[in-house]
C-alpha cells in the first residue's frame, strides 16, 4: 500500500529525477536568509496563493453579481491577512534575490524578482494614499468637492437663532472599515464647538427597522401601529404611521394628523356641510372656543374673537399659484387648490400675522414653519374640494385619537379610537390598532445584514451616535445617505440640533464644470458606441480656466487627479448625469517600472536560454 | 497592405463568387442581391451578410428546403424567397414600427399565412423549453403559426406569457441571471421577431435618411408601404424604388426569370445610386469584399487543409516519406496563410482587431497553435510536431467552424470601452498567442502521458516531448505575463485602475501562478517529465476557465464577453475525458513503477 505522499512522489517525480542545480537550492539551511528565500518555501507560497484565489472567485460566483465582488474584496482581497500573504511572498522573493548575491550573469532573474517587488511597491502606495472615487455631475452643474465612500462623515449642525441664516455646521470624519464592529469598539472625536460626538457602534451593511416609543414631557409627534386583517384573521400587513402618510394613487390614503387645539376634533369629525358657502367656510380656533365663518362674504372683513384678537379674512384663491416668494395669485376660479389669506391681528404685536389656511392640508400654518406663536388657529373647509378614499386619524392635544373615514367625497366619523380598535375599510378587510403613543419619538434601529447570495444589491451602512451638546446627551442611529433615516433632530437646552451621516467631502483645490455630456450611438441607434463629457477646468490659483473633453479611453489628467469617462444616465428631470472617476494614484510609475522589469527580466532569462533542440 | 488586401479581394470576389453557395437550381437569379448594401444592428454590410446571419438566427442552420418542392435553399436564395412570397406589400405599414408582441398582429393582419409560416422550421433545442411550450413528445421544430399563438409559463413572472412578451420581459433581465430554458427561450423568440421583421422588409434597411441624426435608414417596408407623396418624397426618388420593387414583385410571381433579372437589375441600380446622395453610403469595394469574404470561408479552408496536411504526413509515415512530407508542409503552410488571410479581411471588414469576441478568440489561438507548430516542427525537421500541430489546427478551427450558433462568426460594432485599437490589439493579441502556447504544451504533455500506455516508448521521444512543453510553457508563461500586465496598463489608462480583482484578471494570475509553479518545481527537483506533463493539463484547464467559465459565470468588468459562452456541456464533456485520461495515465505509472521496484 502506497502512502498518500508516496504515491504523488511516484506520481509526480521522473523515474530519474532532475538534480536540483547547486546555484539556486541552498546546500546549508543555517543561514536564515537563505531559508526565508528558499525556492521550496515560495512554491508553496504560490500554491497557497493560487489556492485562495480559486477560493475567492468561487465565493464571488456562489453570491452573484451583487454581493460577490464586495464580499471577496472585503473578506480576501482587502484583507489583511491576505495582504500578509503577498508580503511574506516579496519577503521570499527579496531575500531569494540577496541569497543570489553577486548577480554575475543573473540579471534576468534579478530584473523578473526585483520587478515583481517594485510593483507590489507600486500597489502598496496606490492601496495606501491612492484615491479611486467617483464623481457624478449634471450637465451645467459646477463642483469643487468630490466624495469619498470610504470615509464616513457626522454633520452636526448647532441650533440656531430663527433669523440666523447660516448655522454653525462641523464634520466629524471617520473611515469606518469594511466590517460590522464588534461589541466595545467606539470611537470619540474630540469636542469641537462644545460638541462631543462618540459613534458608539458601526453596522456595514444595515436595514432600518423604525420604532416609535413615548418622548419625554409630552412633547413629540402621535405615532400608531396598525394591520390590515383579512377576515379570516390574517395579518396582511403591519406597519408604523406618523406623519408620513400611506397609500395614494389608486391606494386608499392612511393618515394621521395632530390637531394643534382640542376643538378641531368638532372640524375634524363633524365639517361643514357642502350646502354652506360656496368659497368655504373657515373654523377658527381661539381660547378654546370655534367659530364658522363663511369666507366669500366675508372678504376683505375683521373678525373680532375678543376685545383684543382680530382676524381679517385678506384674499380667497381658488386656485392657488406662488407668483414670487410670499406673494400669491390665483390661477383661475375653479377651486382646484383653494387658499384664503389671513392676518390675524394681537395685541402685543403691531403688525398683524400672516396665515394661510389651506383646504388641501387644513392643519398647515405659515406661522408654525416661521415659528411665530398664534393663538389663533384655524381649519379651512372647502365643499368643492372633494377628499380621496382614506382613513384619517386626529390627534388632539389631550392624547385622544378620533377616525374617521372619506367615501364618495363625504367623510364619515368613527368617533374615538383605541389601541385595539378596528375599522372596516373593505367587504374582508379591517384596520386594526395594534399600537398608539400619543407623543412619541421616532428610534430608528438598524439591524445588520448578512450578505447571502439573494441579495441583489448591498443596504447601506449605520452608525450609532453620542451627541452631547449644551449638557444634554442623546443617542441615535444615522444610516448613510438615507434620505429618511440619514438625518435626525435632537432637543437640547439650546434648541434642536441636526445630525446627519454621509461621505466625506474632499476639495479638489480647483473647480470642474460639466459644458454637455454626449452619447453617441452606433448607426442607425443600434448600441452605444461612446459616451464623452465636456468639461470647464477653472483653477484660479493658476489662472486656468479651460474646457476639455473626456470620452472612454481617453482620460483627463490635471493638477493630482486623473478623470475618467465611466458612464453616463439620464436622469427622470431629462438631464443628463455624466458619471466620472476621479483617481490618485501615486505607486503608477512603480507600477509601470516594475511591469517592464518583469517583462524584460523574463526575456533576458529565457533568451540567454534560448537553445531549441540544441 | 491596404492595396495587397483589395487586390486579394478582386482576385476572390471572382474566386468567391464562383465558391458561392449554388442557390439550388431555382429558376431566379439571387446572386446579383448579394452585394447591395444594408444597414443591419448598427453596421452596414453587404445583404449576403444580413442573409446568412438572419437565416442562422432564425433555424440555426445555413439553409431550408422549400416546404413545398424539398429543393435545398441556401441563405441568399431563401431569405429573397421569403420576401417576395410575403403577401402584404399592398398594405400600408403601421404608424408605429411593430416591436415585440405587435409584430405578430402587423405580420398577420396584412398576409395571409403562406407555406413559410406553415413549416416547422424553427428548432426548440431544450427540453424544458419544449415542455414550457406544451410540444408534443418527439416534436423538436414549431412554425410560425404555432409560435404566433405559443404561450410560455415561466416560474420567475408565475404567469403564462405569449411568447414575444416573454421574450420581451427576458430582454430586460441580466443574460447571466436567466436559466438555460430561459436563454434559449430567448434565443427562440429573437428568431421568430427575425423571421417576421425580415419576412416584412422591416428588418432589411436599404437607404440612408437624408439628414438622420443616428444616421437610421429606410427599410424596404418603410419605402414600399408607405403613401408617398410630393411632400414626403419631393425629388419623387422613395417612389421611383417603389415602382421598381412592384416590378420585381410583378415579375417574381408571374414566374418569369428572364424579366425579373431585368427588373431586380434596375432596383439594384436605382438603389446604389440613391444611396451616396441621401447619407452616409458605404463603397461598393468593401461591399464586395465583405461578400467574397463570406463565398470564400478562409477559415473553413484552413482548417480543410491543415486536416489534409495531417493526412498526408501520416500517410508520409508509411510511403514516400519525403514526397508527402513536403506535400503535408506545403498544405499546412497553405492552410496558416489561409487563416492570415481570412484575418486580414475580417480587419479590413470591421476596421477592427479580429479578437473581440468568443468565435475570434478561438481562431486567434488556433493560428496561434498552427504558427507555433510550424516553428518547431521547421526547427526540428522530424514531422512530429508537423502532425500534432496540423491534428490541431484543424480540430480547433473545425470547432470555430463549424458550431455558429456557439460561436457566433457575426462582425458587430465595438462595446465603447474597447475602442482603443492599440491597446486592444496588444493586450488581446499577446494572451491569445499565451492561450495558443500553453494549449500546445497541454497537448504535447498530453501525447508525452499516452507514452505511459505504451509498453516502451521511445525515449528520444519523450525528451524531446518534455523539452518542447517546457519551451511552450516558458514562451506561455511570458506572453501571459506580458498579456496580463498590457491588460493592467489598458485598464490604468482606460477606466483608472492597474488591478481590479475580477475575476477574469484573477484567473489569468491563478494560470500564470501554476505555470510559476511548474518551473520552480522542476527547478527544485519536485517534479519530473511525468510531473511537467500534469501540472501542464492543469494549466490548460485554468486557460480554460479563465478564456470560457469566466465569460459564463463572472460578473466582472470583462462581462463584454458574456453571451458568447454557449454550450456548457460540450466544454464539461471535454474536460472530464482529459481528467479521466489524466486519471487514467496516473494510475498506469504508479502501476509501471510499483511493479518495476517489485522483486
Amino acid at each position: 500500500m502506497i502512502s498518500h505522499l508516496g504515491f504523488w512522489k511516484q506520481l509526480m517525480t521522473s523515474s530519474e529525477p532532475i538534480k536540483p542545480s547547486a546555484a539556486s537550492e541552498p546546500e546549508r539551511k543555517t543561514s536564515l536568509l537563505l531559508a526565508i528565500g528558499s525556492m521550496k518555501f515560495g512554491i508553496v507560497l504560490l500554491g497557497v496563493l493560487a489556492a485562495v484565489l480559486i477560493f475567492a472567485t468561487l465565493l464571488e460566483a456562489h453570491f452573484g453579481p451583487g454581493s460577490g465582488p464586495i464580499l471577496s474584496n472585503l473578506y480576501i482581497y482587502k484583507s489583511g491577512w491576505f495582504i500578509g500573504l503577498l508580503g511574506v511572498l516579496c519577503v521570499n522573493i527579496f531575500a531569494a534575490i540577496l541569497g543570489t548575491f553577486p548577480w554575475k550573469k543573473r540579471w534576468g532573474f534579478l530584473a523578473m524578482h526585483s520587478g515583481v517587488l517594485v510593483l507590489a511597491l507600486g500597489a502598496m502606495l496606490t492601496f495606501l494614499f491612492g484615491l479611486d472615487e467617483t464623481l457624478s455631475l449634471v450637465e451645467g452643474e459646477n463642483t469643487e468637492n468630490f466624495t469619498q465612500a470610504d470615509w464616513g462623515a457626522i454633520k452636526v449642525m448647532l441650533p440656531s437663532k430663527p433669523d440666523d441664516r447660516s448655522p454653525v455646521v462641523q464634520s466629524f470624519f471617520f473611515k469606518p472599515g469594511p466590517f460590522d464592529w464588534p461589541e466595545g469598539k467606539a470611537f470619540d472625536f474630540p469636542e469641537e464647538h462644545g460638541v462631543k460626538l462618540k459613534i458608539a457602534k458601526y453596522f456595514a451593511h444595515a436595514r432600518a427597522d423604525e420604532q416609535w416609543a413615548p418622548s419625554e414631557g409630552n412633547r413629540g409627534e402621535p405615532a400608531i401601529r396598525f394591520a390590515i386583517v383579512h377576515e379570516d384573521e390574517t395579518k396582511m400587513v403591519e406597519r408604523w404611521l406618523a406623519s408620513e402618510p400611506l397609500g395614494g394613487g389608486g391606494i386608499p390614503r392612511i393618515a394621521l394628523l395632530t390637531a394643534t387645539t382640542d376643538t378641531m376634533r368638532e372640524d375634524f369629525l363633524s365639517p361643514p356641510g357642502k350646502e354652506e358657502d360656496k368659497g368655504g367656510v373657515l373654523s377658527i380656533h381661539y381660547g378654546g372656543r370655534i367659530q364658522r365663518i363663511p369666507v366669500s362674504a366675508n372678504v376683505g372683513k375683521k373678525i373680532p374673537l375678543d376685545d383684543r384678537v382680530e382676524v381679517e379674512i385678506v384674499n380667497y384663491f381658488a386656485d392657488v399659484k406662488m407668483t414670487s416668494p410670499g406673494q400669491f395669485e390665483s390661477a383661475g376660479d375653479e377651486p382646484k387648490n383653494p387658499v384664503v389669506e389671513l392676518h390675524v391681528y394681537l395685541p402685543d404685536r403691531k403688525e398683524p400675522l400672516r396665515e394661510l389656511a389651506f383646504a388641501k392640508m387644513p392643519l398647515m400654518s405659515l406661522t408654525a414653519m416661521r415659528k411665530q406663536d398664534c393663538p389663533v388657529k384655524f381649519w379651512y373647509h372647502q365643499p368643492a374640494w372633494l377628499p380621496a378614499p382614506a382613513i384619517e386619524f386626529l390627534r388632539t392635544p389631550d392624547g385622544k385619537l378620533y377616525c374617521r373615514t372619506s367615501l364618495e367625497g363625504k367623510f364619515e366619523s368613527r368617533g374615538e379610537v383605541r389601541w385595539r380598535s378596528s375599522v372596516e375599510i373593505a367587504k374582508e378587510f379591517r384596520l386594526e390598532l395594534t399600537d398608539y403613543v400619543p407623543f412619541a419619538e421616532r428610534k430608528i434601529v438598524p439591524v445588520p445584514v448578512e450578505l447571502s447570495p439573494d441579495e441583489k444589491s448591498m443596504p447601506g451602512d449605520a452608525a450609532q451616535v453620542e451627541v452631547e451638546f449644551g449638557g444634554a446627551k442623546k443617542t441615535v442611529w444615522l444610516m448613510r445617505n438615507d434620505p429618511k433615516f440619514g438625518r435626525q433632530a435632537i432637543e437640547t437646552p439650546q434648541g434642536e440640533l441636526h445630525a446627519a451621516f454621509g461621505d466625506k467631502s474632499m476639495p479638489l483645490g480647483f473647480s470642474l464644470a460639466l459644458v454637455k455630456c454626449t452619447r453617441e450611438m452606433n448607426p442607425g441607434r443600434m448600441g452605444v458606441a461612446g459616451y464623452s463629457s465636456k468639461i470647464r477646468i477653472i483653477d484660479r490659483c493658476r489662472g486656468v480656466d479651460r474646457e476639455e473633453t473626456i470620452w472612454m479611453n481617453h482620460p483627463l489628467t490635471y493638477d493630482k487627479y486623473t478623470f475618467y469617462q465611466s458612464g453616463m444616465s439620464d436622469l427622470q428631470s431629462g438631464e443628463k448625469l455624466s458619471i466620472l472617476k476621479v483617481t490618485f494614484d501615486p505607486g503608477r510609475w512603480l507600477k509601470y517600472l516594475g511591469s517592464l522589469l518583469i517583462c524584460g527580466g523574463m526575456a533576458l532569462r529565457y533568451l540567454s536560454r534560448w537553445k531549441f533542440h540544441a | 497592405m491596404r492595396k495587397i488586401i483589395l487586390a486579394i479581394s478582386i482576385a476572390l470576389i471572382t474566386f468567391g463568387s464562383a465558391m458561392a453557395d449554388d442557390s439550388s437550381g431555382a429558376d431566379f437569379d439571387w446572386e446579383m442581391y448579394r452585394n447591395l448594401p444594408v444597414q443591419e444592428r448598427g453596421r452596414r454590410k453587404p445583404l449576403d451578410t444580413v442573409a446568412r446571419e438572419s437565416v442562422q438566427q432564425m433555424f440555426h442552420s445555413s439553409g431550408v428546403a422549400d416546404p413545398e418542392t424539398g429543393r435545398y435553399l441556401a441563405p441568399m436564395a431563401l431569405y429573397l424567397t421569403m420576401l417576395f412570397d410575403w403577401h402584404g406589400w399592398a398594405h400600408p405599414l403601421p404608424p408605429e414600427p411593430p416591436e415585440g408582441g405587435t409584430l405578430i398582429d402587423a405580420y398577420f393582419q396584412s398576409h395571409e399565412a403562406d407555406k413559410w409560416d406553415r413549416a416547422a422550421m424553427f428548432p426548440v433545442d431544450s427540453d424544458e423549453l419544449r415542455k414550457a411550450l406544451n410540444m408534443a413528445p418527439g416534436e423538436i421544430c414549431l412554425s410560425a403559426m404555432t409560435l404566433k399563438d405559443a404561450t410560455v409559463l415561466d416560474p420567475r413572472f408565475g404567469q403564462t406569457l405569449p411568447l414575444l412578451e416573454w421574450v420581451d420581459m427576458l430582454a430586460r433581465i441580466d443574460r447571466k441571471q436567466l436559466s438555460k430554458m430561459e436563454k434559449k427561450g430567448l434565443a427562440l423568440g429573437d428568431g421568430f421577431a427575425t423571421y417576421l421583421k425580415h419576412r416584412m422588409g422591416i428588418g432589411l434597411e436599404i437607404l440612408p435618411i437624408q439628414g438622420s441624426r443616428h444616421e437610421e435608414w429606410y427599410s424596404l417596408a418603410l419605402i414600399v408601404r408607405s403613401e408617398l407623396n410630393d411632400e414626403n418624397d419631393p425629388r419623387g426618388e422613395l417612389r421611383n424604388v417603389q415602382k421598381l420593387f412592384q416590378m420585381i414583385l410583378a415579375t417574381y410571381h408571374k414566374r418569369s426569370p428572364v424579366d425579373f433579372q431585368k427588373s431586380s437589375a434596375d432596383f439594384l441600380t436605382e438603389v446604389r445610386r440613391l444611396g451616396p446622395t441621401l447619407g452616409e453610403y458605404p463603397a461598393q469595394k468593401d461591399i464586395d469584399l465583405e461578400t467574397a469574404y463570406n463565398c470564400f470561408t478562409p477559415f473553413r479552408w484552413a482548417w480543410r487543409l491543415s486536416l489534409a496536411a495531417f493526412f498526408i504526413a501520416s500517410a508520409g509515415k508509411f510511403i514516400c516519406r519525403k514526397t508527402f512530407y513536403v506535400a503535408a508542409l506545403t498544405a499546412f503552410a497553405a492552410g496558416i496563410l489561409l487563416a492570415i488571410l481570412g484575418f486580414a479581411l475580417r480587419i479590413e471588414i470591421s476596421d477592427r482587431p479580429p479578437i473581440t469576441n468568443m468565435y475570434e478568440s478561438v481562431l486567434s489561438v488556433g493560428l496561434g497553435i498552427a504558427l507555433m507548430g510550424l516553428a518547431c516542427e521547421l526547427a526540428a525537421r522530424k514531422g512530429f510536431y508537423l502532425l500534432e500541430a496540423s491534428a490541431a489546427t484543424a480540430l480547433v478551427l473545425f470547432l470555430a467552424d463549424s458550431f455558429p450558433t456557439v460561436l457566433d462568426p457575426s462582425i458587430h460594432p465595438l462595446n465603447a470601452v474597447l475602442r482603443d485599437n492599440f491597446l486592444l490589439w496588444t493586450h488581446v493579441s499577446v494572451i491569445m498567442l499565451s492561450y495558443a502556447a500553453l494549449a500546445r504544451a497541454c497537448l504535447l504533455a498530453d501525447i508525452r502521458l499516452g507514452c505511459v500506455f505504451v509498453s516502451r516508448p521511445s525515449r528520444d521521444l519523450v525528451m524531446e516531448l518534455e523539452k518542447t512543453t517546457l519551451l511552450m510553457l516558458r514562451i506561455g508563461t511570458f506572453l501571459l505575463t506580458a498579456g496580463t500586465l498590457l491588460g493592467a496598463l489598458w485598464g490604468d489608462y482606460a477606466w483608472g485602475r492597474f488591478w481590479g480583482w475580477d475575476p477574469k484578471e484573477v484567473w489569468a494570475l491563478i494560470s500564470l501562478l501554476f505555470v510559476l509553479i511548474i518551473l520552480h518545481a522542476r527547478h527544485v527537483g519536485w517534479i519530473g517529465d511525468f510531473g511537467t506533463a500534469v501540472w501542464s493539463v492543469f494549466t490548460f484547464i485554468a486557460i480554460l476557465v479563465t478564456w470560457y467559465f469566466v465569460n459564463y459565470y463572472s460578473a466582472g468588468l470583462h462581462s463584454y464577453g458574456s453571451g458568447q459562452s454557449g454550450e456548457m456541456i460540450y466544454i464539461n464533456a471535454t474536460l472530464t475525458i482529459q481528467l479521466l485520461y489524466l486519471f487514467a495515465a496516473g494510475l498506469k505509472r504508479v502501476y509501471d513503477n510499483t511493479a518495476e521496484k517489485a522483486p
